[in-house]
């Protein structure tokens, strides 16, 4: 009997380190090819201005994990409830260096660099940490295909665009590794420990 | 005891009633104000602000009732978007999301149908 319970123990210590196994985040996405070659899915180059007025580029971006979502500040559906969850992931990794948070806009007429820079600073902020991104309309659009991001024009929508949710994770060779869906905050917890899990990931490999 | 389970169940009934008083004004919060306000209230910092935790909401001097009619705006610069009004709403439904806010989310008493009604009248002669 008691060995029948040492095997029971064993059983459920070794299913719960399971749970917390060290296989790595997946790059998501099909693979491309670029010269003939087939390679993992990544994010192109982009070109935007930000809410200081400075231009972001993927250069910029390449020494750090973002967390990257796509909206317009006037948009009374699902960005505000998108927003509130990138705010929970900003407040988790305000102090960690290798984050930052970018929010590309869809509507770029009205939400120039000076209106995005007093949102963010509605929102209360930093500057450096979190970029508002502002550039080409229908640059933005494929860069948020790009992201597995759904955004289109639609007459049917109270401004006139329409687009989806999700909250993308990239890491420092452009892979898009994880994703959450903004408008659900019971998706948050999975990826804020998944944002852990690629931390962990460029640390062991940097040693 | 037919007389003790009966009472127990009303005192049942009474309870779950208490918990869930405004269904509907719960469910049309959801559906019409839970975006920018957010579902428990919180709102989104300085760019749509919180219910719950609004002074102004609990001084009692905001007509609220006409806010949800027909909009609100209060700001020079608009930085999210404005509070637009929901006219098709009807004064029951405006009143049972007024009372769904006022009970759940500020914990102050509800507000009577006259009263509402009287809220709603003082708007619509401006407008």
């Amino acid at each position: 009997m008691n060995k029948y319970i040492s095997f029971l123990l064993l059983i459920s210590i070794f299913i719960s380190c399971k749970s917390t196994d060290n296989t790595p985040l997946p790059i998501i996405g099909k693979k491309k090819m670029v010269d003939g070659k087939e390679v993992d899915h990544f994010i192109p180059d982009f070109s935007y201005t930000d809410q200081n007025g400075k231009t972001v580029t993927n250069k910029q971006l390449d020494d750090y994990v973002y967390v990257a979502d796509f909206f317009y500040t006037f948009c009374p559906t699902i960005c505000p409830t998108v927003m509130k969850q990138m705010l929970t992931i900003y407040d988790e990794f305000e102090s960690n260096p290798k984050v930052k948070l970018v929010s590309f806009t869809l509507d770029p007429k009205r939400d120039t660099p000076e209106h995005l820079k007093q949102y963010a600073e509605n929102l209360g902020v930093d500057h450096d940490k979190w970029l508002f991104l502002s550039g080409e309309k229908d640059a933005t659009y494929d860069l948020a295909e790009e992201h597995f991001v759904v955004a289109y024009d639609d007459p049917d929508s109270p401004d006139g665009f329409n687009h989806s949710g999700k909250i993308l994770l990239v890491d420092q060779n452009r892979h898009v590794r994880a994703f959450a869906e903004g408008t659900d905050p019971d998706d948050i917890p999975d990826f804020l420990d998944d944002i852990r899990k690629l931390l962990k990931e460029i640390e062991t490999k940097a040693k | 005891m037919k007389l003790k389970l009966s009472s127990i169940l009303l005192l049942f009934l009474v309870l779950s009633c208490n918990d869930h008083q405004y269904v509907q004004g719960e469910a049309l919060y959801q559906a019409y104000c839970s975006s920018c306000h957010m579902a428990d209230g919180t709102g989104l910092k300085n760019v749509y602000p919180s219910i719950i935790y609004s002074a102004t909401l609990k001084s009692g001097n905001f007509n609220l009732p006409c806010a949800i009619r027909y909009g609100h705006q209060k700001r020079e610069v608009q930085i999210g978007a404005a509070m637009e009004g929901y006219p098709k709403l009807s004064d029951v439904e405006i009143s049972n999301i007024t009372n769904f806010i006022y009970y759940d989310f500020l914990e102050q008493k509800p507000m009577s149908f006259t009263k509402i009604k009287k809220d709603l009248t003082a708007c619509s002669a401006g407008k």
